[in-house]
């Protein structure tokens, strides 16, 4: 397919010059407050609405989204974002209320945030659901601390955490950042946690072992069970990593499997808008003999009305300013209710289909290392190509398809992490499948030219980090 | 279906289950258990019921951290474009070019608007702002006790409490005097060799607008001076970079963000350039394409987690980048004169919300300038008995600080939405309950 990317050399908003049409008719006095108060001066733009509209949407079309085409980061989980959510997060009626509303007044709010706890508890099999944390690390955050605190109330000194080497960043960061040590353990051949050196890694220190089932490979833990015993034997936790949820729903889940605390990133499994960055949601589930822990309020419902209750004598206090994303929130609701159980488990089928059906077209072609059957993703190895992830990525964009997930995990080599998510069809697969293809026959310095038909060529990354030019 | 089929055909399986011979039998979860799906005009049409349980259209003097401002409708415009709405971070930057330099003006209109050196591309909101600004204290100089004024609310300390846990620092509160502004001399008494930093807030916890903050610079020692403030003062109110501050934070939802019931919020954090390599969160450069065109990347990206992992300076990796569009687009319509004319706006209408309810009998607790949030003398609860008029507002001290020792404080916030005529409004029904 021919594609290109639309360039602007679009100016920076501060050398756009048109006066400003911003209007409120109400007069003040210049010169109201206090000499001693005042700000020397201010330069932000003065731009006309019109001007401000159109650099944006210049802007915009110099930005590849899932709604031109296939996304398939690795663990970002890029699927399709449906737009009666979109519609029904523009609704006055749930954009504008204030969180200390009285709470007679929010009652509308109130339900679908104790609705989409109910829901979350059903899909993860846990018993209790905060929804304040902000994003899925905030959500292993708010976990690391209910372990702080959980062990802290049992006179337990456990200072430890153990993570696999295949494990997300973000959940080393976060124990650390809850003041623990992290041990990390090895991965065994099927690229699943080596029992073994989970065995050695344990001891009374240990307060927890974070995972996700399935495994940033997109391979399924099949000793989850023994894992599970391993861990609770030696009086520790264990910690679902729920970034990885949507492979199981109506599957099994974190609360079957044995893991006694859940977060889950909603905008990755149930499909709100990822912002270009953020915002995202992070709720965090847990089992009961935890649900005293977790951050107030969690939304209550007396049979009568819904309200905010405080009322977790054990409580780890509060993790973000209020509630939650609550439009995050509310589309995540929506995306439930539409699809129901049969939606969501038909959403995991296709998404593991998707990735397994693209794995073996490409495998002859490139490693794809481990345990052979994946689930919602799989990574491959461009090492034995003679050629690096890097650039065969650089090379998709020109096709206007995004590059999957680079050099993670760490583990493989050349790695590239791919989750087509189950929106997409089996001809995006297919023409994913012949680009990638495609840019093992096309010579070396060709590759390493691209992309050519982006809104810019390579970028020099050196040079941003050694000028550090971070704004005007 | 058919097309399911035949891509199991393909892999030689029969049916879907075939996918998953890997979960083991003791794990296979039955049904969810939440029942069937909805239509899509269903889907909507239950959001609406549910939508339509919330009062809505209600006059509001609610604010407190959460501000109900004008929104110009271009703004929700652009951010409804599915290239910045449906997209995810930059990873790949040739291809997004349009989020990058949207990154990088927001942290140059944001490091403008608070006088400082740089902006990061944004936290999850103010409070864990506050948290990662006290952690980044802790790096600068790896002094362990913060101090903090009186007037802090509880949900913003504890917050911050969680951030700092792991590092075992010690949270100290300094006085706020009767003017409503920082006692200098008690804060002066607690700063020692071992404080890390000092958290200022302008406005404060009970809305001052507060001249003392300008001093702390000269008293701070050693210290890292952390500034909180309302970014909408800033139109008109001394910024952060004028009284050295060495990182500021703030929570944006003032800049064109809906109030939401308090989320998903934008948390804005500015600081000095010399601290740059121990600050959280991405950072946006400017550089060159292989061609020599102006070109944007994520860079010093050696600090955060996918790369530095346990030793990362944050755990932050999904943050707020639509709301750092809502923030720059909402500051380029706005202008500075917009912007002051807001601010200015707002203290225009917080004078005349003190001379009002002042004729009412309500006095307002101090006399000094206060910006949104007015704070009174009322013994009465009026939160519900407004509310059944259609009005919000009337929130206690006592709710945000529960042991405080101003009891009867109670708060009416006002904003350049709330003019003579709302004001009015809220005098009349004051009167009768
Ligand atoms: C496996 C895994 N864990 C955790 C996270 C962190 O989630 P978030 O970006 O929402 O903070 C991610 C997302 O990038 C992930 O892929």
């Amino acid at each position: 397919m021919e594609f290109r990317q639309a360039y602007y050399d679009e100016p920076l908003i501060k050398d756009i010059r048109s006066d400003s049409t911003f209007k409120i008719s109400e007069d003040v006095d210049e010169n109201l407050l206090s000499q001693d108060l005042k700000r020397k001066d201010l330069n932000l733009p003065e731009v006309s609405e019109v001007d401000v509209v159109r650099h944006y949407t210049r802007l915009s079309q110099m930005n590849y989204t899932v709604d031109v085409g296939i996304y398939p980061l690795g663990s970002c989980t890029m699927k399709y974002n449906p737009k009666y959510a979109d519609r029904i997060a523009s609704y006055e009626e749930f954009r504008n209320v204030h969180p200390f509303q009285p709470e007679s007044t929010v009652q509308g709010t109130l339900q679908v945030m104790y609705e989409l706890q109910e829901f979350l508890k059903k899909i993860s099999d846990m018993d209790a659901v905060t929804l304040q944390p902000m994003a899925g690390a905030d959500g292993e955050f708010t976990g690391i601390l209910i372990i702080k605190k959980y062990f802290e109330d049992r006179h337990e000194d456990r200072t430890e955490i153990i993570i696999p080497d295949s494990a997300h960043g973000t959940n080393p960061a976060s124990a650390t950042m809850g003041g623990f040590d992290v041990v990390e353990i090895p991965s065994n051949s099927d690229g699943m946690v080596d029992l073994s050196a989970l065995k050695a890694a344990v001891s009374k220190k240990t307060a927890a072992f974070m995972i996700t089932n399935p495994n940033t490979l997109g391979i399924f833990e099949q000793h989850i069970v023994e894992i599970a015993k391993i861990i609770h034997d030696a009086g520790a936790l264990l910690y679902y990593d729920g970034a990885n949820l949507n492979a199981i729903f109506g599957i099994t889940s974190p609360g079957i499997m044995g893991f006694d605390i859940v977060h889950f990133n909603l905008h990755k499994s149930f499909a709100t808008p990822h912002g270009g960055g953020g915002p995202g949601a992070g709720p965090v589930a847990v089992k009961a003999f935890l649900s005293d822990f977790l951050p107030v309020p969690v939304v209550g419902y007396d049979g009568r009305r819904y309200f905010l209750d405080y009322g977790r004598k054990k409580s780890i206090g509060k993790v973000s300013s209020f509630y939650g994303s609550f439009s995050v929130l509310l589309r995540a609701w929506s995306y439930v209710i539409k699809n129901g159980d049969e939606g969501l488990k038909n959403a995991t089928i296709r998404a593991v289909l998707n990735s397994n059906y693209l794995k073996k077209k490409v495998e002859g072609y490139y490693e794809v290392p481990y345990y052979p059957l994946k689930k919602h993703e799989f990574v491959l190895s461009t090492e034995n190509t003679g050629r690096r992830a890097l650039d065969i990525g650089k090379y998709l964009l020109d096709y206007g398809i995004h590059s999957p997930t680079v050099y993670f995990p760490l583990i493989v080599k050349e790695a590239m992490m791919i989750e087509p998510t189950e929106t997409v069809s089996k001809a995006d697969l297919d023409t994913y499948a012949d680009v990638l293809i495609s840019a093992l026959k096309v010579p070396e310095e060709d590759l390493k030219s691209r992309p050519r038909n982006t809104a810019v060529s390579r970028i020099d990354e050196v040079k941003a980090a050694r000028d550090l030019k971070v704004r005007w | 279906m058919d097309e399911l089929l035949s891509m199991l055909n393909f892999m030689g399986m029969k049916e879907p289950e075939d996918l998953f011979s890997d979960v083991p039998g003791s794990v296979r979860k039955r049904s969810i258990g939440i029942g069937s799906g909805l239509d899509e005009h269903q889907v909507v049409e239950r959001a609406l019921e549910l939508g339509r349980k919330n009062s809505i259209g209600m006059l509001n003097f609610l604010g407190n951290g959460i501000y109900d401002r004008i929104i110009p409708e271009a703004v929700n415009y652009i951010l409804s474009k599915p290239e910045f709405l449906d997209s995810y971070t930059p990873y790949q930057p040739e291809i997004s070019q349009g989020m990058l330099q949207s990154l990088f003006e927001y942290q140059s209109l944001i490091s403008d608007l608070m006088a400082m050196d740089v902006t990061n591309a944004s936290m999850y909101d103010g409070y864990s702002a506050l948290g990662e600004a006290a952690r980044m204290a802790y790096r600068i100089n790896g002094k362990k006790k913060i101090l903090i004024p009186d007037s802090t609310y509880d949900s913003k300390l504890s917050v911050l409490k969680n951030y700092v846990w792991g590092l075992n620092m010690e949270i100290i509160r300094y006085k706020i005097g009767n003017d409503g502004m920082i006692d200098l001399d008690d804060l002066s008494s607690k700063i020692d060799d071992e404080t890390s930093a000092v958290v200022v807030e302008n406005p404060n916890g009970y809305g001052i607008l507060d001249k003392n903050v300008f001093a702390v610079k000269d008293i701070k020692k050693d210290a890292a001076l952390i500034a909180y403030v309302d970014p909408i003062s800033l139109g008109a109110v001394k910024p952060p970079g004028e009284y050295g501050a060495d990182i500021a934070v703030a929570e944006g939802q003032q800049l064109g963000i809906p109030m939401n019931f308090g989320g998903p919020l934008l948390g804005i954090m500015s600081f000095k350039m010399d601290h740059i390599r121990r600050s959280p969160g991405r950072i946006i450069g400017e550089s060159v394409d292989s061609n020599g065109r102006r070109a944007y990347v994520m860079t010093l990206q050696t600090r955060e987690q996918h790369i530095r992992r346990a030793k990362a300076t944050s755990n932050i990796c999904s943050n707020q980048a639509l709301l750092t569009l809502a923030a720059s687009a909402y500051l380029s319509i706005m202008g500075s004169s917009g912007l002051k004319k807001v601010a200015l706006l707002t203290i225009k209408h917080s004078r005349m919300l003190k001379e009002k309810l002042s004729a009412a009998g309500i006095k307002p607790y101090f006399d000094t300038e206060s910006f949104s949030d007015v704070m009174f003398r009322l013994n009465r609860e009026v939160m519900e008995g407004l509310a059944s008029r259609g009005i919000l507002g009337g929130l206690k001290l006592t709710s945000l600080i529960k042991d405080t020792s101003l009891r009867d404080a109670t708060f009416f916030t006002v904003t350049e939405k709330t003019d003579a005529e709302k004001i009015e409004k809220l005098a009349k029904a004051l009167e009768v309950i």
